[in-house]
């Protein structure tokens, strides 16, 4: 008897989970882009049907104000190389048409501005 | 002071014979606007004017000449002369079938009159307390303008981020930018389209920018082609100026706000194909906004502006001309060869499919190559559309 509600409660976890990562993962069928290094104002990151930030293993991302945030590696298998977390799958939104793959960029290192505080902008005059 | 009397008569007199010479030639040279052929009356960007050249020489040259009259202002002065009717005074630029970009100058009625058309880089609402258009103003788009961040050819800078230029031209020194030196920040004012775009990319009201204010898009290119320390000089421009001087100046590849790289507008910074704009990597841009009346259909009320709307838009056709060679030239980018649109400033980018489009002939135009097959007719093609002379998808 035991034995059998173990079984119940591990087949019932084992589907809360599916479900769980089915619904959390449908994100990731458009992934975001991933990385945001410099995102303003937290948009890059809530996640929701992939509009931005990341999706890593379907938890969703959060870029946490100011300049953006450290968005994951935009989940599932989108991530290219033609330069860090580009994202390789079709575009459909911004941050992912921003992030496309491709190559012949040239990237600004954003850790030489000493005013970009925690990746906050201040605030101007 | 220390002129006798008999030269300072001979200096006056000098003054006057050359003042009066001056009057002679402004009025030999300078025709009266209104007396030229079918004028239509534009105001607004300066950054248009490479666009309107190319226009303007190619309707001068019709069988019913059409003259393009043109006050070279600021983008929100140009939407102020539809919205406010503010009239065009002074002197204006026009061209002949034979003009160079620069145009002609012609005199405007002293009284003023009204501008037919109000052209500008940027939507109305991004202009400093201008509320909502008014519903009997429509708001036409034309071509893509790009605008961009350049420093003097031999600068050692090859990008900036959008957190760098926020520094740089919000904060000015205090930024602490590789770009602190105010004196050496190369702007517009708070009328100019292009910085009302690249500020509302950057997250700086155009307002607020720090540095000089060049008085026009050619002062800019001047100042930073001149500069003589040249990795502190920064300046903010149009692609419709850089392309065309890039033996002085070079332009920044761009890093958006969320963007993991920089690009420039082109593939690299030695062609001319757009293709970042194009496919939504380059993300400071918008198209050319052209304010006129309308009537409760949204309809052109002016005969003179519906006629240019028309000629911009491609609903009528240019003779002797293709209006996407006139677009290229200019250093624009026509609506049929985007392959993404937004509708706000800087808004989000999402997927474009031209009803017609041009992309094959643009990347053709351009680069001199392209991948797609060249035809005649449509039944050339498996698609069954030839356009400019190649199979397009549709």
């Amino acid at each position: 008897m035991a034995n059998r509600h173990f079984s119940w409660i591990a087949v019932a976890l084992f589907g809360s989970a599916l479900a769980l990562t089915t619904a959390c993962g449908s994100s990731d069928n458009n992934p975001s882009p991933s990385n945001p290094t410099g995102g303003s104002g937290g948009t890059a990151g809530s996640g929701t049907g992939g509009t931005g930030g990341m999706s890593t293993g379907g938890t969703g991302g959060m870029a946490t104000g100011g300049t953006g945030g450290t968005a994951g590696t935009g989940g599932g298998n989108c991530t290219g190389t033609d330069f860090p977390n580009c994202y390789s799958c079709a575009p459909k939104t911004n941050d992912q048409y921003l992030n496309a793959c491709k190559s012949g960029c040239q990237a600004f290192d954003n850790s030489t501005l000493s005013e970009l505080k925690n990746g906050q902008l201040p605030p101007l005059p | 002071m220390g002129l006798s009397t008999n030269k300072m008569s001979r200096l006056w007199v000098a003054c006057a014979a050359a003042s009066g010479s001056m009057l002679a030639a402004h009025a030999v040279h300078a025709a009266n606007c209104t007396s030229l052929p079918n004028p239509i009356y534009v105001t607004g960007s300066s950054a248009v004017q490479p666009f309107l050249a190319g226009l303007g020489t190619v309707l001068a040259a019709g069988s019913n000449p059409i003259t393009i009259v043109y006050k070279k202002q600021g983008s929100c002065t140009g939407g102020d002369a539809i919205v406010n009717d503010t009239k065009m005074t002074g002197t204006a630029t026009y061209w002949t079938a034979s003009s160079s970009v620069s145009g002609e100058t012609c005199d405007l009625p002293t009284a003023g009159l009204p501008a037919d058309v109000g052209a500008s880089d940027v939507f109305w609402t991004s202009c400093a307390g201008s509320g909502p258009l008014p519903s009997n103003v429509g708001d036409f788009f034309g071509p893509v303008e790009v605008m961009t961040f350049v420093v003097p050819k031999a600068s050692s800078h090859q990008s900036i981020s959008a957190e760098a230029a926020y520094l740089t031209f919000g904060l000015g020194q205090a930024g602490k930018t590789p770009w602190v030196d105010e004196t050496q920040l190369f702007v517009r004012n708070a009328q100019s389209g292009t910085q009302s775009e690249i500020g509302t990319a950057i997250k700086v009201p155009p307002s607020k920018f720090k540095g000089i204010d060049s008085g026009g898009s050619s002062g800019v290119l001047t100042s930073v082609s001149s500069a003589t320390n040249v990795d502190k000089a920064i300046g903010i421009l149009s692609t419709g100026e850089t392309d065309d001087a890039r033996d002085k100046i070079k332009e920044l590849a761009y890093q958006h706000y969320g963007q993991s790289c920089g690009f420039w507008p082109d593939s690299s910074p030695t062609s001319f194909d757009k293709m970042n704009v194009r496919d939504g990597h380059y993300p400071i841009w918008g198209p050319l906004h052209m304010f006129a009346y309308v009537d409760k259909n949204g309809k052109a009320t002016n005969s003179n502006a519906l006629l240019l709307i028309d000629y911009v838009s491609g609903a009528k056709e240019l003779q002797g001309a293709n209006l996407v060679d006139v677009t290229i030239d200019a250093h624009l980018i026509p609506q049929c060869a985007m392959q993404v649109t937004r509708t706000s400033e800087i808004g989000a980018l999402a997927s474009y499919q031209p009803a017609a489009p041009c992309g094959c002939y643009f990347d053709k135009k351009t680069t001199g190559q392209t991948s797609c097959q060249a035809c005649t007719n449509d039944s050339d093609c498996s698609t069954n559309h030839c356009r400019h002379g190649y199979c397009e998808a549709n």
